[in-house]
């Protein structure tokens, strides 16, 4: 407004100045006057357009800065602050970094800059770096008839300080990233590995390809359970000279695995040698295998649950019988009628195969099918065996007789104590998971009633603890279990003397938490095994190895005491009498 | 007059809004410069904790850490039989009765396992109430026993602590018939251990890794540079 003269209204000769503003315009002649008019309307129109246009501007500006402030982020664009990994770390449950890459540097040569006169005396100088590659393939390499060739991916820090000390004119540094794997065999085959260039090409470096691109993963194992489970294992191995074996510990309340080892294992930080190949493989999920007595659980549990047979009956097993051409029998029998409990403290054949051919094939095959053994296990690990099972509609009396006991019927070792586990924590089957917190939901489907599931939790117990003192009980882990002894297939033929034994343990068995299993490939007879090569003397003391000294870590105190039912204490008191000699 | 100073004071301050928005213009620079020194740091810094922190993982690593600790100490697992539940632990005796003191010289605890090999548990809360101790003796199970009454409620497995109240005197000629605490070694309990494990056992030992193992060595990066 101060700027504002004072409008000079311009006054032809001879005419009469108005008396207002108003009638300023009176004074002009028509066209003048047309002409103002119509200039006047066109400048209304223009700062009316553009009164407009400032208004939008003006109202977006509003929206942006205070409307949508939280929104946006008004930082200004100088750097990122973040580390931009191509794969980011692998921890385990409580954080312990499994996986991580570290920023290296990538070596290469544009050929046609290197000069005459340097070449012999580069190729000599970069041999003595690389002691690794012979000298005629960096010759070959400074030579060749192209613009890049690599002389060396992911070289060390040392040797990247003595390429620059040098200061060769027609090399290159570029960066690159590799994995690292610090525990080293620890997790070998879970973890899988990366190529070159950073892609997950086996375990869960692939499962996980496009998460570990954004994000950390946690998994649910845990690097010290891992570390015992592993250390056990191998030494175990050792002693009983045994070709491989495997060990898996679950949460049998979310499924969630917190310890899987396959051995023979690698390093996955090296490049595993042609003649090594095999200890690639990953019998935990890969492997696919026939668990022998450890069946028996399923089959009573099936049994029990369709309401065919109840605790308190009692089987034959006095003497072999013969279905077809095939004989059913018992290894070291106790040649007398047993109480269900007690076929599965004895591990009767005879037993089983009697309540499977009473239950039916029908209820036999649907159970198994729905624990899951029909099918490959719905996880993302590339690493997944599929099952095998007797693929007709109706399945012969020797076939439900043996499958009974756990022969026919091949799963890899993680569907079995998935199957444990359901069983054991009131029937609710969850697929396995490798991540924390991977299974916090609902269940999937429940398998057994948690009536039945109570019965097998004393039975399992029963297996473990019979030959114990009743009042000695009470002083170690509460501890149930089931071992099985499985003969090896060795060219089409199952060979007697080799065996596969396996254990499958649950602790406590009052409220279970958590499932050890594991299995030894071939172990031998020993001196102080009694000549035996049984689950029971080698599988069975390695697993109470495991779970002792994984139980005060996992916070599972001992000597938790559990009543029994009447039906329990009665096979175990039978049991116990009929034994007097052995115990 | 008036116009002149209105308009003097409207140049003033357009000059002094120029020269300030002058001024301010390079001092968001020079911190903008500040910062990106300060981001580049915390970059560099980051990298540098990243690789710290593989290191940190690679030392870690339980087997050499169990190496280390077996360079430097006796140390084996725990066995079942060394933990207890806190409610196991037995009461201190009362200090009022000297004829519990005079014994308690050569027993310090009232861990009164007598040679039956039975639990006993004081309680002090009975103690002071009553000036009796309660005993929770478990009770011996006589498997034979059993077998001549199998009643239905009757526990074969579990050990059920009975709780019998006896007078104080009876407690000090109770622990008079204590043998020393060295031989209270319980003989038993590891018989029990023996057939859990299925094979004579010693207590398990953490063995040094001079086993061969399968592992083919390792070696994480080869050190000593900065990146």
């Amino acid at each position: 407004m101060i700027f504002r003269k004072k409008k000079e209204v311009f006054y032809y000769t001879g005419m009469e100045v108005p008396q207002t503003s108003l009638d300023k315009y009176k004074c002009l002649d028509a066209t003048t006057r047309g002409v103002l008019e119509k200039a006047r309307g066109r400048i209304s129109v223009v700062m009316f357009v553009f009164a407009v246009c400032f208004i939008f501007i003006t109202g977006r500006l509003f929206h942006l800065s205070v409307m949508n402030y939280q929104s946006r982020q008004f930082v200004p664009s100088v750097l990122k602050t973040d580390v931009d990994f191509a794969r980011y770390n692998i921890e385990d449950r409580n954080g312990m970094i499994l996986a991580t890459s570290v920023p290296t540097k990538d070596l290469s040569v544009n050929p046609q800059k290197v000069k005459e006169k340097d070449r012999a005396e580069a190729v000599k100088e970069l041999a003595k770096i690389f002691t690794d590659i012979p000298e005629e393939e960096i010759r070959q390499k400074l030579t060749a008839n192209a613009r890049f060739r690599y002389i060396k991916r992911n070289i060390t820090p040392i040797e990247q300080q003595e390429i620059n000390k040098r200061g060769y004119y027609f090399l290159q540094e570029t960066d690159n990233e590799k994995r690292v794997y610090p525990q080293g065999n620890l997790f070998s085959h879970l973890l899988g590995n990366v190529d070159i260039d950073n892609h997950g090409i086996a375990g869960l470096e692939k499962a996980y390809d496009t998460v570990l691109q954004e994000k950390n993963l946690t998994l649910s194992l845990d690097l010290s359970v891992q570390e015992i489970v592993h250390k056990t294992l191998a030494e175990e191995i050792q002693h009983f000279k045994a070709e491989g074996g495997l060990s898996i510990v679950m949460d049998v309340n979310t499924a969630e695995v917190l310890a899987s080892v396959s051995l023979p294992d690698y390093n996955p930080n090296l490049p595993v040698p042609e003649k090594d190949k095999e200890t690639l493989f990953n019998k935990t999920t890969l492997g696919a295998y026939e668990f022998g007595s450890i069946f028996k659980l399923f089959n009573t549990a099936m049994a029990l649950d369709s309401g065919v047979i109840k605790p308190t009956d009692s089987y034959d097993a006095t003497r072999p019988f013969n279905i077809g051409r095939k004989s059913i029998q018992d290894f070291r029998g106790q040649n007398r009628p047993l109480l269900v409990p007690e076929i599965l403290i004895h591990s009767s054949n005879l037993g089983s195969a009697r309540i499977a051919l009473k239950a039916g094939y029908q209820r036999q095959r649907e159970f198994l099918g729905r624990l899951g053994f029909y099918k490959p296990l719905p996880i993302l690990l590339p690493e997944r065996t599929r099952t095998q099972f007797p693929r007709a509609k109706k399945w012969a009396d020797i076939t439900v007789a043996t499958t009974s006991y756990g022969y026919g019927v091949s799963v890899s070792p993680l569907h079995l104590i998935s199957a444990i586990s359901a069983l054991v924590n009131g029937g609710y089957y969850r697929i396995p998971t490798f991540l924390k917190g991977g299974n916090t939901g609902k269940p999937e489907y429940q398998v057994v009633s948690e009536k039945t599931s109570d019965m097998i939790r004393h039975m399992m117990w029963g297996v473990i603890n019979w030959k114990i003192k009743p009042k000695d009980l009470g002083y170690g882990y509460n501890i149930g279990g089931k071992t099985g002894t499985a003969n090896l297939i060795r060219n089409g033929k199952y060979t007697e003397g080799s065996s596969r034994t396996t254990f499958v343990g649950v602790f406590p068995m009052n409220d279970p938490k958590y499932a050890v299993m594991v299995t030894l490939e071939n172990p031998k007879k020993l001196k102080e095994t009694y000549g035996f090569n049984n689950a029971g003397w080698n599988a069975k003391p390695t697993g109470m190895k495991i779970i002792e000294q994984i139980a005060p870590y996992l916070g599972i105190a001992p000597g938790e005491q559990w009543e029994q039912p009447a039906y329990m204490r009665r096979a175990i008191e039978i049991s116990r009498e009929k034994n007097k000699g052995k115990l | 007059m008036k116009k002149i100073i209105l308009n003097g004071l409207c140049l003033l301050i357009a000059l002094l809004s120029g020269i300030s928005l002058f001024v301010l213009k390079y001092h968001v620079k020079a911190e903008e410069r500040e910062l990106k020194k300060i981001h580049r740091e915390i970059l560099q810094n980051k990298r540098e904790i990243h690789m710290l922190e593989a290191e940190w993982a690679y030392l870690n690593d339980p087997q050499r850490l169990l190496a280390l600790v077996q360079s430097q100490t006796d140390w084996q697992n725990i066995s079942p039989k060394q933990l207890i539940v806190l409610t196991d632990i037995p009461m201190r005796p009362i200090q009022e009765e000297t004829e519990i003191e005079s014994e308690s010289e050569t027993t310090p605890e009232t861990d009164v396992k007598p040679k039956t090999g039975t639990k006993t548990e004081t309680e002090n809360k009975v103690l002071s109430e009553t000036k009796s101790v309660a005993v929770k003796t478990t009770a011996k199970t006589n498997p034979e026993k059993k077998e001549e009454q199998p009643s239905k409620n009757k526990k074969m497995t579990v050990t059920k602590p009975q709780n019998t109240e006896i007078s104080l005197n009876s407690l000090a000629q109770n622990a008079k018939t204590l043998t020393p605490k060295s031989n209270r070694v319980p003989s038993k309990k590891t018989t029990s251990k023996q057939q859990l494990s299925g094979s004579s056992q010693k207590d398990f030992v953490w063995s040094a890794p001079k086993k061969n193992k399968s592992s083919t060595g390792r070696t994480l990066y080869k050190r000593g540079g900065a990146q």
